[in-house]
């Protein structure tokens, strides 16, 4: 059987779906899933739902069955990651300049002071069925929307095949060899099956504004982008929500303290 | 002289028993310096990485020459 492949620009980066013997209509369909994902759950579309949600600080809002879990998802991605893995950051994002996509305008002035770190997630929102609440502050899922969609749409589109969104990846099934399928993390190949990869660093999505330095990563510990002696973490887990919090994690905490934190947590990490 | 005849079966008997037991636990003395639990498998040293970086791996996970079908990337 041949290996169908579909790639396309979404979720601000490039994403790739495979399938062996998938009907390319599937494929499609599967593109469009994540690009209305886009539009829900972006933070720079005014209108999106995720939007709405961080419009109305202190007021209960009734949110889809797809945000609902996205928004439990970042509570556990807290818990995993023992806080480090911080969905309400947005206020710290957004004083660094990051206030809209890097690739429409690029960063606006970032602002002098950078605002105290949040307080932990669980203080900040509170998820009940059909509907949430923000009490302070701003929510941002592109920490954990990628890994997030890539799990639950590999299990919709077939027994045999790959969701990259962006690097954050879930590869189901045997893959074209029956090993598992061919994935490659920093120039080495590893056959994983039924399990999800991600990378985090911060050579990505970085810019300077005279002599200052900012990235996309912020600590929540610090409430300012990340300082790490790790530019780059990849790791292979259960599924590609947990490889997403964990590379994220690992990279905050810094070359000595990743390996350990990852030992119990992922199949497989590389550092550099 | 029945009698006599079980009481020394007997005694020859008892006897028997604790000199194979006392053999036994003399051969088979516990080793003081055995650890506890059985060693955790270990997945080897961290390998240098084509692009940089090192890669560790545990057990489950293997590694093949076959070019990759997709790749893990930052974003």
């Amino acid at each position: 059987m041949r290996v169908e492949r579909l790639s396309f620009e979404a979720l601000g980066s490039r994403c790739h779906l495979l399938g062996l013997g998938l009907a390319p209509s599937r494929l499609r369909r599967a593109a469009g899933r994540v690009a209305e994902a886009h539009r829900r759950f972006t933070r720079f579309v005014p209108d999106s739902e995720l939007s709405r949600l961080n419009a109305a600080v202190g007021r209960w809002v009734t949110v889809s069955p797809d945000l609902e879990e996205l928004l439990r998802a970042a509570l556990d991605a807290h818990r995993l990651s023992g806080g480090l893995v911080h969905a309400g950051v947005l206020p710290c994002l957004l004083a660094t300049g990051y206030t809209r996509p890097l690739a429409r305008g690029g960063p606006t002035r970032a602002a002098e002071t950078a605002p105290a770190p949040p307080p932990p997630l669980p203080e900040l929102l509170e998820v009940e069925p059909g509907r949430a609440r923000l009490r302070q502050g701003g929510i941002d899922l592109g920490g954990i929307a990628k890994g997030w969609l890539a799990d639950r749409l590999a299990a919709e589109l077939g027994e045999n095949c790959v969701v990259n969104l962006g690097g954050d990846l879930f590869a189901r099934g045997p893959g074209p060899g029956d090993e598992g399928w061919p994935i490659g993390v920093g120039g080495t190949t590893l056959l994983l099956r039924d399990r999800g990869a991600a990378t985090s660093g911060t050579r990505g999505r970085a810019w300077a504004q005279g002599d200052r330095r900012f990235h996309h990563l912020i600590d929540p510990r610090t409430g300012r982008p990340a300082e790490s002696d790790l530019s780059e973490v990849s790791v292979v887990a259960d599924d590609a929500f947990q490889a997403e919090v964990h590379a994220k994690a690992a990279l905050l905490l810094g070359r000595d303290l990743a390996p350990a934190y990852l030992a119990g947590r992922a199949c497989a990490w590389r550092l550099d | 002289m029945r009698g006599l005849l079980l009481k020394a079966a007997a005694t020859v008997l008892t006897l028997g028993a604790a000199a194979l037991s006392a053999r036994h636990v003399t051969v088979h003395l516990r080793d003081p310096a055995a650890p506890l639990h059985p060693p955790v498998v270990q997945g080897g040293a961290p390998v240098p990485t084509g692009e940089g970086g090192s890669l560790q791996l545990t057990p489950g996970v293997r590694t093949t020459d076959l070019p990759p079908a997709t790749s893990t990337y930052v974003s």
